[in-house]
Order: C-alpha cells, then structure tokens, then sequence
C-alpha cells in the first residue's frame, strides 16, 4: 500500500498561555490528530471558532512545529526549509489564507507577490516567471495588466484570486485553504469556490479546506472532519456526515445552521453557552458539559476516535444508541 | 389594515467624497408593521446599513446627505425631526443591534453601569430599583449568572454573551422596533441559532417588531415573515419569505439563491461584479450581469411592478 499524500500522526500543538504570577498553561489548540489526506481528495476541516482547525491547517503545511506527533508528505517526515528537502517539501505544500487583506504584502505590486514564489524557489529565469505570473494570472482569472497594481486596488475576491495564484504558483501537490472565502459576499464566493474546482481539475490538486461553514464543506469536500476543542470527533464522507452524522457535537453543529428551505422549523439550538476553553479542556469527553445525551462515563473517559459503518469514524462512547434512536 | 410602524418612502441618500457622488440609497421604499419580522438582504454595499441609519438619523453628514424622502416612524417624519427628539425617539421608539459588541459597548464600564445609564437616562430609574431592572434584563436575555456579569467589563464576555448584552440594553426601554444589523455574523453558527432563537421569544413576548439587516438569505428564511432584497441603492424584489424563496422573481435575487453552496442543487455564479455606486449603469443597475435584459432594461429604472399579491418585483419581465 502506498503511503497516503500527507499524513499526521497524533499531532499537537501547544500554545502557552501566560497565567497569574507563575509561569505558563498551555493552551491546547490541536491536541493528538490523526489524518490521513489522499492524493486528489478535498478533505474539508470543519468546527467553530477556537476548535483548533485553523492550527491543524498551519501544522499540516509546516508553518508551525508540532508540540508532539508529526506530519509526513509522501511517507517522509516535514523537515525544515533551511534543507533542500525542506524547500521541495514547500514547494508541493502551499496554503491560502482567510483574510486576503492581511496575507499579501501592500508594499508590493501584485505580479511581485506572485513571482516571489516562483523566485524564492529559483524557479526559471526572470524573464520566465514574468511570463509564468502573467499566465497564472490568466488562470485565476485576472487581467495580465493587473500584476503592476498594488492589493489596495483590488476587491476582496481580486485579492483572494492573487493569492491562489501565488499559491499554485509553484505546481504544488496540496493546496490547504483556510476559511478562503469567509470574508466575500456570496456571489464572490460561488466564483472563488468556482475557481478552486477548476484547478484542483487542471492541475489534479489535493486540498484540504478549512472553513466554519456547512455549506461550503458540503460543496466542496469529499470527506470531512469535524473538530471540538482540538480533537476530531467525527471523519467521514461528507455526504454521510451532513446526512447522518455520528456525533452528538456533529448533530448539534448542523441543527445550527439555518436553511433556505420554505418552511423549514426555525433552527432550535441543540446545546448552549460557549464552548470551553481550551486552556482547561474538559475531563472525560471534551464535548460533554455541552451533550444533551453525557452520561457518567463521558465525565471520566475520553472516548477513542473508531471506525462505525461502513467508512466512518466517531468519538462517541455511545454513538450506536444515538444512532439507532 | 392598520397603519404601517414605519414607512420609508422614496428615500434617497448619497455620499460624497473626493468630488465624486455616491448614490448609496435612490428611492427606497420599506414597510414594517407593529409585531412583525422583516428582513433586508443584500450583499456588501448594497444599501442595507445605509438604510438602517438614515432610519435611525445617522448618517454622517457630511460625507452623507439624506437628498429626499421620509421616514414616517408612527406617521411621524424622522427626517424632519429635531436631534433632542431623535435622541428621546432611540430606545424608546426605535433601538438598534449592530453587528460587533465589542465596539458597541464601552470597554471601560461595567455592564452593570452600562446598563444602569440607560435606564437612568430613558427611564428614571435609579440605585436599587435600576440595579433590580438591569438583572431582570439580563435574566430575560437568559446570560447565566446575572450578578456576575453585572459587575464584569465586555472584554471578560464571549461574542454571543456581549451580543446578548447589547439585545438587553437595546430592548431595555421596549422599543416598539428593533433594527438589528448583521446581529450574528461575528458568532458561530451554534451561539447565532441561540441569539435568534432568543430573538423570537423576546418577540413574542414583547411584541417588538425587528428590521433584521443580513447578507445571509437563511437566516431570513428562517426568521423573517416578509423581506425585502437590496441591489446597487435600490429595492429588487419584496415578498413575503415563502414566496420569496419559494419563488424568486428578480434575476438577481434567482442569481444571490443560486450562489448558495452546499445546497445540492449545483452552485451558479452570477456573471460581473457589483457596480461601484459611484458609477451605476443607467437603467436597471442589474442588467449588465442579467441574462434577461433587454433593450429597455438599459435605458430606464423598472418601478416596482406586483405579479403576485403582495410579491414586488422591479423588473420588466413582469411589469413596467
């Protein structure tokens, strides 16, 4: 069997957190994930504010070092981009972030922004990559004339599509988007969500695709995993999950999300308050000072990420009962 | 039927800046009756939060200019209204939710102080009295451990308890309505169905009637009796929601529900951008990205035609 495109393997990430006069707590942002992520799928990360999703997409493309566990590409361990091997690994892994304000340079002109990835990683003469902006701006969907502008001129959706391009810019194998259009309207999003499918077609891409929003994930993504305070509690097909999910924080997740359909019961919350914080995750199962459904032992015992049907996996002591009832 | 709450009629705003005029709103037209739940819906730059300031008498002037229209608040033309009264009218009359808490609420006072201000100021209330109201308040918005957040400052309150905050202030001198403008869209999806469903119960409870400004079209479908779709400064369609999404009528608003992702039925893009309200095309500011349009959809404005009882649509597909 060969080994999946990117692997993590029980992956933390640790942040402390200073507290009173003592030291330091650490504050659990990704805490023990297990991924795998196969060549060509759209793995969708799914989860609220603070579940840690946006981290895990930072540890998955080595822009953060792991507190414990690794990331492997194709097998090999992510090892720095002070090595060769390093560089290559960044080459095949970019990320596009949320907030297309904060993540391009104002200082520099849009085709820079884009030929500096080409550059940093000695990619064709410089005659070359002008040539190779102009094209991926053609490919994102951008005037060739718009690499002498500056990001202030552009609209968020321009922004986002500057930042795709410098993104595949270097041929990458995966692509990590992180919340990619949480901040445009939805007639910019649809064509950004466009966009990414038609690249990720071209250019048989693999991406994993952060986001809070159902929708999304259920438009883009072939499997999904679902996060809560750091941890997965549910991975699997986004189909089966959206339709039948396995995990009481899944269901209440999508019981939340308001829907367009005429007539539809007002959306009743399943669980309420906030989630806790991650400086002092609960004992036992993380989601239980929220369950409708904890019992005793989800006070004491963090249940195991394990198979349940056919091709999922659950974090629920008693995810059959729920299912069956 | 009785009187409409509020009547904006022909409401047109423009903004000015660098020489250059802006035609924000042009000719606006919004009901809404006593008890009721109407929602404005549109994307960025529409119009929406333009609308809900003109409304409440905000609109920074200058850049801003209100250049014609009313806004009949109970039959009575805010717009020719003097500041004083305006201010006696917020809270009392009208209230509004914004979208972020924390830049509404004042971090450097306690909520309980907070609180405390406006009771004092809209309603006389004092000492132990106000004390007692201001926790009977925050209890009817159901924040857990009322006495305790009296005394603490916004930064300590997550985003949903600050918004609940804010719901208990702006409800605090039972406005007869409520304009709250993209009051969730800082939440997550799990704390937005908590403050809507807590919305619905004040409402009916109060009777308050709600202006819910959103770019989101669910939350409209789920919360809204009747809303109003905003393009470029001006009134696309009207409807109640179950015609409405049920049966779209705009182009534009078939185009906003068709962009929707994950709805299963294959996301369509709109073709073109939003014009910049700098520069609107003549006509239907809608035509360049329309499939439908015709030769007159270039030269002149539709005015709102009714292809269905109480179903508006400005469109010439279906009316002058």
């Amino acid at each position: 069997m060969t080994a999946p495109l990117l692997e993590a393997r029980a992956v933390a990430k640790h942040f402390p957190v200073r507290e009173g006069l003592f030291g330091t707590v650490p504050l659990r942002a990704v805490d023990g994930v297990d991924v795998a992520v196969e060549e060509a799928e759209t793995l969708g990360l799914v989860g609220e504010s603070g579940c840690g999703k946006s981290t895990l997409a930072r540890l998955l493309v080595g822009l953060v070092a792991p507190t414990a566990g690794e990331v492997r590409f194709r097998g090999e361990p992510l090892v720095a981009p002070t090595t060769a091997r390093g560089r290559r690994q960044r080459r095949d892994l970019q990320i596009v972030f949320q907030d297309p304000y904060g993540s391009l340079n104002p200082r520099m002109a849009a085709g820079e922004i884009v030929g500096r990835a080409l550059a940093v990683h000695r990619i064709g003469s410089a005659a070359d990559r002008r040539r190779r902006v102009a094209a991926l701006f053609e490919d994102v969907g951008l005037r060739p004339e718009y690499t002498r502008r500056y990001p202030h001129e552009f609209s968020g959706g321009q922004r986002q599509r500057i930042a795709i391009a410098r993104a595949i810019a270097t041929s990458p194998r995966l692509v990590v988007l992180d919340e990619p259009t949480s901040a445009l309207d939805v007639s910019v999003q649809a064509r950004i969500l466009t966009l990414l499918k038609d690249l990720q077609a071209e250019m048989g891409l693999t991406y994993v695709f952060v986001s809070h929003n159902i929708g999304v994930i259920r438009e883009m993504a072939n499997r999904v995993a679902v996060m809560y305070l750091g941890k997965f509690v549910e991975v699997a097909p986004t189909r089966t999950a959206f339709s039948a999910p396995l995990h009481p924080y899944t269901r209440a997740l999508l019981s939340a999300v308001p829907s367009l359909a005429v007539g539809a019961v007002p959306s009743r919350p399943l669980i309420e308050g906030d989630p806790p914080s991650a400086l002092r995750p609960p004992a036992g199962c993380r989601f239980h000072t929220r369950c409708p459904w904890a019992q005793d032992r989800c006070r004491v015992e963090a249940p195991a990420l394990r198979p349940l049907g056919s091709d999922g996996l659950v974090a629920c002591h008693f995810a059959e009962t729920l299912a069956a009832g | 039927m009785d009187d409409p709450l509020l009547s904006v009629r022909d409401l047109t705003v423009h903004f000015t800046s660098g020489g250059r005029v802006s035609r924000a709103l042009d000719g606006v037209d919004l009901e809404i009756r006593s008890g009721e739940t109407v929602g404005l819906v549109g994307e960025t730059g529409c119009g929406k939060s333009a609308t809900a300031l003109a409304i409440m008498g905000l609109i920074p002037s200058p850049p801003g200019r209100v250049v014609a229209g009313q806004v009949l608040f109970e039959g009575e033309d805010l717009l020719r209204k003097s500041g004083a009264d305006l201010r006696r009218l917020r809270g009392t009359g009208i209230s509004m939710v914004f979208q972020e808490p924390m830049t509404s609420l004042d971090p450097s006072f306690t909520i309980g102080s907070q609180l405390a201000e406006v009771l004092e100021v809209h309603r006389g209330l004092s000492g132990r009295s106000a004390r007692r109201e201001a926790l009977a308040l925050l209890d009817g918005v159901r924040l857990p451990h009322p006495e305790r957040v009296l005394a603490q400052y916004p930064f300590q309150l997550s985003g949903g308890m600050r918004q609940r905050v804010m719901i208990a202030l702006a409800l605090s001198c039972r406005p007869r309505l409520l304009i709250a403008d993209e009051p969730t869209s800082a939440l997550d999806v799990t704390v937005q169905a908590q403050i809507f469903a807590l919305l619905r119960d004040l409402q009916a409870r109060l009777g308050t009637a709600i202006l819910l400004i959103t770019h989101d079209l669910a939350v409209v479908a789920e919360n809204c009796g009747r809303a109003y779709v905003m393009y470029a400064g001006r009134i696309a369609e009207a409807a109640p929601v179950a015609a409405l999404f049920g049966r779209p009528r705009h182009p534009y608003t078939q185009g906003l529900l068709a962009a929707v992702p994950g709805a299963g039925t294959g996301m369509r893009v709109i073709p073109g951008e939003v014009p910049n309200a700098a520069g609107y095309p003549p006509g239907c500011r809608f035509w360049p990205r329309c499939a439908h349009a015709m030769d007159r959809c270039r030269d002149a404005h539709p005015s709102l035609s009714e292809p269905d009882p109480g179903h508006r649509v400005a469109c010439y597909l279906y009316g002058p």
